[in-house]
């Protein structure tokens, strides 16, 4: 006489490592051996998967037997096609074409007692059996160790350690991404460290070769070519510096905008016009495409200035002679719409959304060699985003061009003006200036600057000496570098401030950002100006006469 | 989707099959492996099967077919903490993982790696 423990039904492959689990747990429970365990339950498994695989699916019977002596069965059932050459397989002559042979001959082995029973489309039963070493007393005993099998509900210690097993392969995949990133990050980096140093060695190498030429005193013409290259270089670093720290200002969040309302019509075509003649030159179409009515936004002149400008250089680097640019400005809704589209080498649409990262250059980009760091569109969505607006690419591949679209919310036109602002006059009128730099080449060629404007300059290196100078020289403005050894620019103009008189104060820096400036003003600046110096601002400021303060 | 995890020791991956693998999961690590094996070109797999308390014909085959690809793609396979009674149960199947080298421990699987790869 049997008892029927428990019932499993085979239906997934989930199942079958339910079957193991449950052979493991009763054989443990009614004290069978580890060895014996492990025979049973992996004969178990061989019998089970057999039935899955065949029929499809199968039922798992757990039954202990008291008499004659005590045994633990399980036995398998299908109703699958049943096992054709059952004889040839026990007897080990049979080879499955599917690899699965011994499953039977080798279940049998492992096990006190087994049996089979198959009928051709019928089903296959199979009974496996191993002795127990102790009676079970009652069906009290069995039934209170079935209660706890299925308490402890199917596989708990199982799903366990699958889980930690997922949750070990979470971190390690998060790993590993970050890992890739890390890479990733690090091989742009270098890149960029290797463009960065391409770019100012061609700097250099031109700016040498201009100058070696005027040591020779050549004649008027080629000394302007000369200067004309000396200059393009000094503009071309000026903005490789601005770019780089405007990509650190918005790396670090600190990137300011000063809003007022402008006509992104007006801009656009006065912009335009800037780029024209440079882009006809290289044989390309340029079309705009501007309402004449002002379009107004609210934005940063000069940020909106290096957007537009950045957008038209992009479209420029990547058409050849014969291709055109286009830009238009139209209103959608409650945006200013622009667009630069050209048709030129375009880009895969699956590399549009790399093209606005920081230090990203396309193959396409180097192949060109269009020099710069590959900060300029990451630049511009950063500004632009820090307009609110938007900033979208779209290419249909490879050589069918790119269009660059940006939307900038529609802003309030400016209040109507009383008047127009006074004029410059234009002529700058004789100074008397203190320069004051620890850096001797800035103050070398500043100040023949500016006597060759018709000032009065007088030169000091740090702190006490500008002091000292300035005490006798009495100028009339003072150009103070801020980052001077010992006493600093802005200690120098608090000094400045207690003397009776009215001398102006002008800072110049070769690192300026809000805190910086904010500091010079409260010491007493009433400018801070960026190195390097430009020198139509000074000339500018310079000319305004004491009153315009 | 379960996973296997696959852990890189130096040259080496090390899989620790810590449950009761069915056999799809077993199928998956071998494809999984056949992956981690190109892309890190590791010289030698751990396969640590000491959570593993029954090891049928099927899951043998696919750890012996994970050797044999191991191998394929330039990496030797050790086995470790195969339990005795799973050890028994193989043979008494007339399973004998040709090809497949074991080794107690991580320890002397690593070992066992070293010389064969020196």
């Amino acid at each position: 006489m049997s008892t029927l423990l428990l019932t499993v039904a085979v239906q997934a492959e989930h199942d079958l490592v339910l079957v193991r689990q449950r052979t493991r747990q009763l054989t443990q429970q009614l004290g069978v051996d580890r060895n014996r365990q492990t025979r049973l339950a992996t004969a178990v498994s061989e019998i089970t998967r057999n039935a899955y695989q065949y029929a499809g699916e199968g039922k798992v019977e757990f039954l202990v037997e008291r008499a004659p002596a005590a045994k633990m069965l399980v036995r398998i059932r299908d109703s699958g096609p049943g096992v054709a050459q059952l004889e040839a397989i026990m007897e080990g002559r049979y080879r499955s074409t599917t690899g699965l042979g011994m499953g039977l001959a080798g279940a049998r082995r492992l096990v006190d007692y087994f049996e089979i029973d198959t009928k051709d489309e019928q089903g296959t039963s199979v009974v496996l059996g191993v002795d127990l070493p102790e009676i079970i007393a009652d069906d009290q005993e069995l039934l209170d160790l079935v209660d706890l099998l299925t308490r402890t509900s199917p596989g708990n210690p199982f799903g366990e350690v699958l889980q930690q097993n997922q949750e070990l392969l979470r971190t390690q995949n998060e790993l590993s991404e970050a890992n890739r990133e890390l890479e990733a990050a690090q091989s742009a980096k270098d890149r960029f460290l290797a463009m960065l140093a391409h770019e100012l060695r061609n700097l250099l190498n031109a700016l040498r070769s201009s100058m070696a030429v005027l040591r020779r005193r050549p004649d008027e013409a080629t000394r302007e070519r000369m200067e004309n290259v000396a200059d393009l270089q000094v503009k071309h670093l000026e903005r490789l510096i601005d770019d780089l720290l405007d990509a650190s200002r918005i790396l670090r969040g600190t990137l300011e905008l000063q809003r007022q309302p402008i006509d992104v019509a007006a801009e656009i075509k006065s912009t335009a016009a800037a780029w024209r003649e440079q882009l006809e030159q290289r044989g390309l179409t340029f079309s705009t495409e501007v309402p004449e009515a002002p379009t107004w936004v609210s934005a940063d002149p000069t940020r909106l200035a290096q957007i537009i400008g950045n957008l038209i250089s992009n479209a420029g680097k990547f058409t050849d002679a014969g291709d055109a640019v286009a830009i238009k400005v139209e209103t959608a809704g409650e945006n200013a719409l622009i667009q630069v589209i050209d048709n030129g080498c375009g880009m895969e649409p699956e590399n549009l959304s790399k093209a606005f990262e920081p230090f990203s250059q396309s193959a396409e980009a180097r192949r060109r060699m269009t020099g710069g760091l590959g900060l300029g569109l990451a630049i511009v969505k950063a500004l632009v985003e820090a307009h609110g607006g938007e900033l979208q690419a779209t290419s249909e591949g490879t050589g069918k061009g790119l269009a660059v679209s940006l939307q900038l919310p529609l802003g309030e036109p400016p209040p109507a003006e009383d008047g127009s602002p006074a004029e410059a006059s234009g002529q700058a009128a004789s100074r008397r200036i203190l320069l004051v730099d620890d850096h001797a080449p800035s103050i070398i060629s500043l100040s023949e600057l500016l006597r060759l404007d018709g000032h009065v300059v007088e030169v000091a290196n740090d702190g006490p000496q500008a002091l000292e100078v300035a005490a006798v020289f009495q100028p009339e403005v003072i150009l103070c570098d801020l980052g001077l050894p010992d006493m600093d620019g802005n200690e120098v103009a608090r000094q400045l401030a207690k003397w009776p008189g009215s001398m102006r104060l002008v800072a110049v820096s070769g690192f300026v950002d809000q805190q910086s400036r904010q500091e010079a003003l409260e010491a007493g600046f009433e400018r801070v100006l960026a190195k390097p110096v430009d020198f139509d601002l000074l000339t500018e400021i310079l000319t305004r006469s004491d009153s315009d303060n | 989707m379960e996973r296997i995890a696959i852990a890189q020791i130096g040259d080496c991956l090390l899989v620790t099959i810590q449950v009761d693998m069915h056999d799809r999961l077993a199928l998956t690590l071998r494809e999984d492996l056949g992956q981690r094996l190109v892309q890190t070109q590791a010289t030698g797999v751990l396969l640590d099967i000491s959570g593993l308390d029954t090891l049928d014909t099927f899951i043998a085959r696919v750890l012996a077919g994970i050797a044999s690809m191991s191998k394929l793609l330039g990496a030797e396979t050790v086995i470790i903490g195969m339990r005795p009674a799973v050890a028994m149960t193989l043979v008494e199947l007339g399973l004998t993982l040709d090809g497949v080298n074991t080794a107690l421990d991580v320890e002397r699987g690593m070992a066992l790696l070293r010389r064969k790869n020196a």
